[in-house]
């Protein structure tokens, strides 16, 4: 089975902080860190673009695993920010950059917050089903490109980022976490909630949220019964970091306690499909955890939710 | 139990720290401390506890407990015959 090897980031050093806004946007600083809960939203550099943000992510990589690049044979983006005009694909100017073999698949998935969920399902199941070892799944979306530092609904929330996730066979030698199992929710009637206007991103906050406050328990729920699992079995839930308001709601309806559901989004803000793997990154090394639930949610309006288990399991 | 009496206990299970009497049933919201989000999160509860929808339109003007009690009746109302 494929399961997570391993992942890298790259978060651009550049902040605005939202602190010294809060009287520009009518907020104060209670509702800032309760209820954004984004202290800073981290900004690309200028000229930086998508996929610099993913070659810096990869770079992290190399350093941190043995990976070659003559051993990848997948390489996948998820952004709907894409590098320059979008045209070519954002993963084959990242597949020359990073002089990897001609029989590297190479694809865009244009996907926002619930994409690390969604490319994982699929880039897992592609690469079973034809056999390769080495996959790397990119996310980077870069917002600033897009926000309107002005808006309320939007300035405070959404920072810069990228993630890269190594995929690989789990074997006995080296126990990966692997998505056992996922569900994949899609409202598209409901598009308009968030969305690029013109250039600019549009977000119905009323919408976003009742859609994510409904959605996502609902689907929680559906995956974890249709393994035989309670809420209890599974050892973290990871959210996509939309704002610390709907990852306590979603907590809250679903009765889990703080601890089970962590907060990743105070220093650099809502990294898009990034935002999952960014925590994901750092409990992969964690041998008390068994069971991780992911659950990315957002733009589409689309939500995805797998569990994640160590494969192969130990022998009882 | 009345609906003005359930919705305070709906706006009690958001913001638990939010203290609500009869008395201020009338209240603007905002006055007894809750925000915008907390406003989305009151009105999610009462869609899914009354079972009815609250479109964008009418929700901006359902800022206190009286008035998405009234928004609740007049949904909840049968329609009257043609």
């Amino acid at each position: 089975m494929i399961g997570i090897a391993h992942i890298a980031a790259y978060i651009p050093h550049g902040r605005v902080d939202n602190r010294a806004r809060c009287a520009e946007f009518g907020v104060d600083e209670a509702f800032l860190a309760g209820k954004i809960g984004v202290e800073r939203v981290a900004r690309r550099a200028e000229g930086e673009d998508t996929a610099d943000l993913c070659e810096k992510a990869f770079a992290r990589l190399r350093q941190e695993t043995a990976l070659h690049p003559a051993a990848i044979d997948c390489l996948v983006v998820v952004t709907q920010n894409p590098q320059g005009s979008g045209l070519p694909h954002t993963s084959s100017i990242l597949h020359g950059r990073l002089g990897l073999p001609p029989h590297c698949a190479c694809w865009d998935i244009s996907l926002g917050c619930s994409g690390f969920v969604h490319g994982l399902a699929i880039v897992r199941s592609f690469m079973e089903a034809q056999g390769l070892r080495t996959g790397l799944l990119f996310t980077a979306d870069p917002y600033s490109k897009i926000v309107d530092p002005h808006d309320r609904n939007t300035a405070m929330i959404f920072g810069d980022g990228a993630a890269v996730a190594l995929l690989a066979p789990a074997t006995a030698a080296a126990p990966l976490f692997a998505p056992v199992a996922s569900r994949f929710h899609t409202e598209g009637a409901r598009h308009r909630a968030l969305e690029n206007r013109a250039g600019v991103l549009s977000m119905d906050g009323r919408a976003v949220f009742n859609f994510s406050a409904t959605a996502v328990p609902r689907q929680i729920d559906e995956l974890l019964a249709g393994l035989g699992l309670a809420r209890g079995d599974v050892d973290l839930y990871l959210l996509h970091q939309g704002s610390r308001y709907i990852v306590d709601a979603i907590r809250q309806r679903l009765g889990l306690p703080a601890e089970k559901v962590p907060l990743g989004l105070a220093d650099h803000g809502n990294l898009v499909s990034s935002s999952i793997p960014v925590m994901l990154r750092d409990v992969l090394g964690r041998g008390d955890l068994r069971r991780i639930v992911l659950s990315g949610f957002g733009v589409g309006l689309a939500a995805a939710t797998c569990l994640l288990e160590r494969r192969p399991q130990a022998k009882e | 139990m009345s609906d003005e009496a359930k919705i305070a206990e709906l706006i009690r299970d958001v913001a638990p720290s939010v203290k609500i009497d009869r008395a201020d049933y009338e209240q603007p919201l905002k006055d007894l401390g809750l925000d915008s989000l907390d406003h989305a999160s009151i009105l999610l509860q009462v869609e899914e506890h009354f079972g009815i929808k609250i479109p964008d339109e009418a929700a901006e003007s359902l800022t206190s407990v009286g008035a998405i009690a009234r928004f609740v009746a007049a949904v909840k109302a049968p329609a009257s015959p043609a």
